[in-house]
């Protein structure tokens, strides 16, 4: 059959050039799916994939590059479950760490399984792949060189570490089949540069002999693109791809590149803000924000710490309140303290509430919630067959609460005493809040607090506090994550206006890929540990209004260059952004985050108004800025 | 070696009643992997997978959305230029049954496709291995696919992997039919192995169980 095959292929190729390609191509595509044997091209052992930001969980595993039938992809898959790797590596101070095969749960949020391994292995077609993080240590003795793959579609997969250093080989394997090219903007980013793309922006270049077209397409891409584009591409067809051939027109890439260069330079510079007046657009002035300043996190308040700030009836000094604050907003609180403190912080307690009054208070809320949980309770089981808006809340509740949490200790296994608690506590705030009733994302939030609280009444009422100040994100209009979706472009178009223009070019100016940030917190994103910590920081109000949004700002910041060189798309955004999730540092984006505070803080007079009013600077006063 | 391969995108948005299995669902038929503890899904994500139909390689871009309904309205912008929409429900929960329409009302507000009427719809009734707690009939659903338009119905397990790569195969199928036929005034763009007519009618008869 082969040999006729190919004799027939032989014959058409005579006729017509293109029909054999795709012949030929289906052909070997289809007879060497099962004729030609997968050829393993590069094989790298003791690669390991790290699971999470926090603690050090390194799963070791193979990385190679295999040639199929298909194309080429990038493989990596965990050594057999059970397995004793053993694996030593040289750790700090030239001390030896072994990796085991089998983690041990540091954090709570780890579930070490054979799901999770088997999950973790990967094929990927190196055609798929955009770009990848290579992040060498700084120094040589610390730390291990690490890889992380993005591809196209926005997906990144767990960063891969270099036990052996091997990387060299497996870069040079890689461009083989791939172009591969440093950012320019990020040295730590890896791009596959997109022929096609650099075509496309030499036919644009080569068209624009007298830099005019270029100029207009940059200052507005939509409408010259609408009629243009057109042009573009039969001039493309007609005189660039042939062009391209020449070797003289290397120059033209260097040309269109550094012309790219440039008008993102003017973009930093750009400042486009909403006119108070109209809400048309308009350039209204070149904002250059003072450069960031260094932030260090501080260690966690301590209960010594905590009591200092207290008199003897156990009432917080008006004085040194926003003090405390401070300390806390600086470090966190020390695990022990957060019981106690989280009521205050919560609005459960109130700072200037002596204990004795707060005994009372407590005493009269206990009544209130068991009056609260036993109207709920009595409902029967045929009472709730005609009560359609109850039943419907207390099945939304039941199965959320049997997903939240369930792989932290204390809500871990089938019988968990702990869900019921959980469960009672948000189906009485159905009756407490019975307008609003339960939403998702609420179970996210009264899990970290009734761990922390351990106690069904306390957890409920801290939970009563927080959901006081959230409850609008919950509404069935929605309309406050709108606006705060709104605020955080706002806010980003003056703090990096590259990447806000970047989305609004891209559909993703309405930053909806933040809705899980925004609407739980970060919950999703940080591992319950961290997420306490988050909370806690942002819960003291300090040092601003809305600091959850200069969170947001912070990250995406810092994925500036990632969303932008790997050209990145609406969808592309959103599963980039999703799958951060695990792979944040806390401490990081808790210090970005208040560097760009400080740094819009000492420009506030010159910033607009409605900025100002985001993070309550007023116009008068210059006390606002830090403490 | 990869040069004629030419690739297809499909886009499919999942949605239905929260707990219905939606993640799951998604889980079992790209990662092969069931785990009845994923989270409450909270905004959007989508998984990718390869599929190869014929003699074509398409790549599935399934989308999970939250399932409660108040979240809908802020992520439209995804749901655009969906391909096919797969509607889910939970065997078990009657609730999640009624809520179909309005799913689908939603689905065709938001979406807008160019022919709302001709729109492929997939319905698939999730956990059946709890059999004995079945509260809504193949039949019951069935007739409700025949009252739209003949949409295709399967019943099937996340849990136990059942019938959910057949249904998603169908899927694909299905919107490969559609999108060729949208496409075939453009031989250009068209894949030059699918035949168009004999796809679509193979699709039909295999594509719904009932």
């Amino acid at each position: 059959m082969l040999p006729y095959a190919a004799y027939k292929v032989y014959q058409k190729r005579k006729e017509n050039q293109r029909e054999m390609e795709e012949a030929l191509g289906s052909l070997t595509s289809n007879l060497s799916r099962s004729i030609i044997p997968d050829q393993v091209v590069m094989k790298i052992q003791r690669v390991s994939a790290k699971l999470s930001e926090e603690g050090d969980d390194y799963i070791p595993g193979t990385l190679s590059i295999v040639e199929k039938a298909q194309g080429v992809f990038i493989e990596w898959s965990p050594y057999e479950e059970g397995m004793d790797s053993g694996w030593v590596i040289p750790g700090e101070n030239g001390q030896e760490e072994s990796i085991r095969a089998s983690p041990p749960s540091l954090s709570p949020n780890n579930t070490h399984s054979g799901d999770v391994y088997s999950k973790l292995r990967f094929s990927l077609d190196v055609n798929d792949l955009s770009s990848f993080k290579n992040v060498e240590p700084r120094r040589k003795d610390k730390g291990m060189h690490y890889i992380r793959l993005i591809c196209k579609d926005g997906t990144s997969y767990v960063p891969l570490y270099f036990q052996n250093g091997e990387t060299t080989s497996f870069f040079t394997v890689l461009q083989r089949y791939i172009t591969l090219r440093r950012s320019a903007k990020d040295p730590t980013l890896v791009v596959v540069a997109d022929t096609k793309a650099e075509a496309l922006a030499q036919s644009v270049s080569a068209l624009d002999q007298n830099g005019d077209i270029l100029s207009r397409l940059m200052k507005n891409p939509y409408s010259t693109a609408m009629t243009g584009f057109s042009k573009i591409t039969s001039f493309m067809q007609d005189q660039v791809i042939p062009a391209l051939l020449d070797s003289d027109e290397v120059s033209q890439e260097e040309k269109i590149r550094a012309m790219r260069e440039l008008r993102l330079k003017d973009e930093d510079h750009q400042l486009r803000v909403h006119s108070d007046a109209g809400g048309e657009f308009e350039v209204v002035t070149q904002l250059e924000l003072p450069p960031r300043p260094d932030i260090f996190r501080e260690s966690p308040v301590t209960k010594t710490l905590w009591d200092s700030f207290k008199l003897p009836d156990g009432t917080f000094d008006q004085q040194k309140l926003h003090h405390l604050k401070m300390n806390v907003f600086r470090g966190g609180l020390s695990e022990d303290l957060r019981k106690e403190a989280w009521k205050y912080l919560l609005d459960y307690k109130d700072w200037f509430e002596s204990t004795a009054t707060f005994e009372k208070k407590k005493a009269i809320l206990t009544e209130e919630y068991n009056r609260m949980k036993s109207q709920w309770q009595s409902i029967t089981t045929d009472q709730e067959s005609r009560f359609f808006k109850y039943s419907k809340r207390k099945g939304l509740v039941e199965k959320d609460v049997a997903r939240t949490d369930r792989t932290v200790p204390y809500f871990r296994g089938d019988e968990n005493p702990n869900l019921k608690v959980l469960q009672d506590m948000l189906m009485t705030y159905v009756m407490y809040n019975f307008d609003l009733g339960y939403v998702q994302g609420m179970s996210d939030f009264a899990a970290p607090i009734l761990y922390v609280m351990n106690d069904e009444i306390d957890a409920f009422w801290c939970f009563v506090g927080l959901m006081q100040r959230i409850q609008p994100n919950f509404e069935k209009d929605q309309a406050n994550i709108k606006l705060q979706m709104n605020q955080l472009k706002d806010l980003l178009v003056i703090v990096n206006p590259k990447l806000a223009n970047y989305l609004e070019a891209h559909q993703s100016d309405d930053m909806y890929f933040c809705f899980r940030w925004v609407l739980v917190w970060f919950k999703r994103e940080f591992s319950f540990s961290d997420t306490c910590k988050l909370w806690e920081v942002i819960w003291t109000g300090q040092p601003c209004p809305n600091f959850l949004l200069l969170l947001c700002v912070a990250i995406l910041d810092s994925q500036t260059t990632i969303i932008i060189d790997n050209k990145f798309g609406l969808t592309e955004i959103l599963k980039h952004v999703n799958d951060l999730s695990g792979h944040l540092n806390l401490d990081e984006v808790l210090t970005s985050a208040e560097a760009i505070f400080h740094q819009l803080s000492a420009s506030q007079d010159k910033l607009p108004l409605h900025i100002r009013e985001y993070l309550n600077f007023s116009r008068d006063e210059n006390a606002a800025s830090t403490p | 070696m990869s040069s004629v391969r030419r690739k297809a995108l499909l886009k499919v948005i999942i949605l239905g009643d929260s707990g219905v299995g939606k993640t799951s669902l998604m889980n079992v038929y790209v990662n092969k992997k069931f785990s009845n503890q994923y989270k409450a899904t909270i905004g959007a994500d989508f998984l990718t997978k390869e599929v190869h139909i014929d003699d074509r390689t398409v790549t599935l871009q399934i989308w999970d959305t939250a399932g409660q309904e108040r979240f809908q309205s802020l992520g439209v912008a995804f749901y655009r230029g969906a391909d096919c929409c797969v509607l889910a429900f939970d065997v078990t929960n009657p609730i999640s049954f009624k809520s179909l329409d309005s799913w689908r009302d939603e689905f065709l507000i938001q979406a807008s496709p160019r022919d709302p009427e001709h729109f492929p719809f997939v319905l698939l009734g999730n956990k059946v291995d709890l059999e004995q707690n079945r509260a809504v009939s193949a039949k019951r659903a069935q007739s409700w696919c025949q009252t739209k338009n003949n949409i295709p119905y399967y019943e099937v397990s996340a849990k136990e992997a059942l019938n959910v790569e057949a249904a998603f195969q169908a899927i694909a199928r299905d919107a490969l039919a559609r999108e060729s036929q949208d496409t075939s005034d453009f031989s250009d763009f068209a894949p030059p192995s699918v035949r168009l007519t004999s796809n679509a009618q193979s699709s039909g008869s295999s594509g719904c169980s009932c």
